[in-house]
């Protein structure tokens, strides 16, 4: 399965975001040990120097560390996935709030629409 | 790497060619036996109806002409196919491979003329031994033709037992006619290919016939160099020639007729070589 | 020294057309670079003359600083548009085709390529289809260890799933320290492969960068700017 990207944005950048997703999503875990760039790249068809570079993003985001013969591992400081995850919920948040405000809706109206749809 | 390449050009000629040579023996059979029918059919049609007898002539004699022209055919093909590979494996698209190859260019110029020998080498002993079956089996009403047989051995006589040739010729005649047939062979293969490379580095769109084109060509300016030089030899030598006053040998001249063919095929092929080579190498244009 | 293809004023017209102009380039080592151009830019042409197929007129190309020669064709591996294999060879015999001329030819990774694509060995070559002669021949290239690969449209006239086995096969098989050439006129499907693009036209190259690069100074892509600068 190979990796859509956007226009706009480096795709390093744009590789290293989504990985940090699967870390605040628990699909790589605290102290889980990451597949290799190559792997990496060939799992996302990218280039290879192109992952290496979304690595040095992450582990300058602090969220991934280099452990020698271990390689590449999810950190294991929770402070800072926990940090990185309430900035990642506020920036949705806002986002969010930005758009839904613009149409002019009551609070409660809004958390009735969420509750609804959170099943959904 | 030259061995390696000769494999696979051998290989690859072995996959049309071989067919081939079964194909001219098995024909060669088959028309010594339509021969056979012929002949039982001239002996015994006193008995059948006219009608019959003219159609039956007519398809059988018809059939011996078809024979007699695929095997005359057969020798024509086998050029073509040699060629063929030539063109395709250079010129074509696996040329994109042959010369993309980690070989000199000399080496693939030099495999496809081995192979390419030693291939025009094999099916010619494989006409020889097509037109031996056909003469042998296939000129008699009886099953063996005993004077066909009884010729060959004639000659075969003639040539071991006689008081004419010396032991030294015995060496001199096989040695001699083994150099012609090589020389002869490279010479003619070099100068189909040659004229092969020209035809695609000169024209654009019909490269076969511009091939066509060069081989003519570049025969008539060989054989046109070669009269001029052998007539400015002879006239050098003329007077050492006049003056003589013993008339050489007959094999003595024989054996100079041979090594003079000898020398020029083998400078032509050398010639053909080269500027071949040097065409592939520096003007190379696979479009 | 880092570069492994060097070109300094390169020329090449065929009878009435210049198909290059004075192309002046350095490919570093290790990276995956896209040569873009449309139709008749003179992509194919540069390819040929860097394989070894046709000789320029004018100006000097460098391979891992050597002259193109049969030295320099060890280490480079060529895929063109077209068939070069023999039709009438059988898939196993290409193999060894390779094995026998190429060094760095990894027969185990093509078997195992093969074997990943169920293509039968014992197959004619010609008893193909089309897709997988391209894939054959795809392996055949990628499962060589080589210092230069050259790949002359190998996705153009496929289905997008061909299109992103291919890309795989690139990025996963070549060496590290190797460089890539993949020339194309479909950007947006190789853009997150490369790590650098060539811009050529009629037969100059009019921009070299970096793919992350372009999109951090400008804020587009590739396939976005490519539009914009070939714009008719």
């Amino acid at each position: 399965m190979s990796w859509n990207f956007d226009n706009n944005k480096p795709i390093y950048i744009q590789i290293a975001d989504k990985i940090e997703m699967m870390i605040l999503s628990g699909e790589y875990k605290s102290g889980e040990s990451l597949p290799s760039v190559r792997d990496f790249a060939v799992q996302a068809s990218v280039n290879p120097n192109t992952m290496q570079r979304a690595m040095q993003e992450l582990e300058a985001r602090g969220l991934i560390c280099v452990q020698r013969a271990v390689g590449r591992t999810v950190t294991e400081d929770s402070s800072v996935i926990e940090k990185s995850l309430n900035q990642k919920v506020k920036s949705i948040t806002l986002n969010y709030l930005n758009e839904i405000k613009a149409l002019n809706l009551e609070k409660e109206e809004v958390i009735k629409f969420l509750e609804e749809n959170w099943q959904n | 790497m030259l061995g390696k390449l000769i494999k696979y050009d051998f290989k690859a000629l072995k996959k049309t060619l071989l067919p081939l040579c079964f194909g001219v023996v098995a024909l060669s059979v088959f028309t010594s036996f339509i021969m056979k029918l012929f002949y039982w059919f001239e002996e015994s049609s006193k008995n059948l109806e006219d009608a019959l007898n003219a159609v039956l002539g007519t398809a059988l004699t018809i059939l011996i002409g078809f024979c007699f022209l695929a095997l005359a055919a057969a020798a024509f093909i086998a050029w073509f196919l040699i060629l063929s590979r030539y063109y395709k494996n250079l010129f074509k698209d696996e040329g994109y491979l042959t010369f993309t190859l980690p070989v000199k260019t000399g080496n693939i110029l030099l495999s496809k003329l081995i192979s390419s020998g030693v291939w025009a080498l094999i099916t010619g002993v494989f006409a020889i031994i097509g037109i031996f079956v056909f003469l042998i089996f296939g000129t008699s009403r009886a099953f063996v033709n005993t004077d066909a047989l009884k010729f060959f051995g004639d000659i075969w006589n003639a040539y071991w037992h006689n008081s004419v040739l010396t032991v030294a010729d015995y060496i001199i005649i096989p040695v001699e006619t083994v150099f012609v047939i090589l020389c002869s062979i490279a010479q003619n293969i070099l100068l189909l290919f040659l004229a092969i490379t020209l035809g695609n580095q000169i024209a654009k769109k019909h490269k076969i016939f511009a091939s066509v084109g060069m081989y003519f060509a570049v025969n008539t300016i060989a054989s046109t160099i070669i009269s001029a030089v052998l007539i400015i030899v002879s006239f050098c030598f003329f007077d050492s020639i006049i003056d003589s006053s013993v008339t050489p040998e007959p094999t003595t001249v024989f054996y100079t007729y041979m090594l003079v063919v000898i020398v020029i095929s083998a400078l032509l092929s050398l010639a053909y070589f080269f500027i071949n080579k040097a065409i592939l190498k520096n003007h190379l244009n696979l479009e | 020294m880092s570069e492994i293809l060097v070109c300094n004023e390169l020329e090449k017209n065929y009878s009435c057309v210049k198909a290059l102009n004075g192309v002046d380039l350095k490919l570093e080592k290790g990276k995956i670079i896209g040569l873009l151009g449309p139709n008749g830019s003179g992509k194919t042409t540069f390819i040929k003359i860097v394989a070894g197929l046709l000789k320029a007129d004018k100006g000097e190309v460098l391979i891992d600083g050597e002259a193109v020669s049969e030295k320099t064709k060890a280490y480079v591996s060529y895929l063109p548009e077209k068939n070069y294999l023999d039709d009438t060879m059988k898939v196993y015999e290409t193999l060894d085709l390779f094995s026998d001329f190429y060094q760095d030819f990894d027969k185990e990774v093509a078997l195992k390529m093969l074997e990943n694509l169920d293509i039968d060995l014992n197959r004619k070559y010609k008893n193909l289809s089309k897709g997988m002669k391209e894939k054959v021949q795809l392996v055949l290239v990628m499962s060589r260890k080589a210092k230069l690969y050259l790949l002359d449209e190998p996705i153009g006239g496929v289905d997008p799933a061909t299109r992103d086995y291919i890309l795989n096969t690139i990025v996963s098989n070549y060496a590290p320290d190797s460089t890539v050439l993949i020339s194309t006129h479909l950007i947006a499907d190789v853009e997150k492969v490369l790590d650098e693009f060539i811009f050529i036209k009629n037969g100059e190259i009019v921009m070299q960068s970096g793919v992350d690069s372009l999109r951090e100074e400008k804020g587009v892509s590739v396939d976005e700017y490519f539009r914009e600068v070939f714009k008719c």
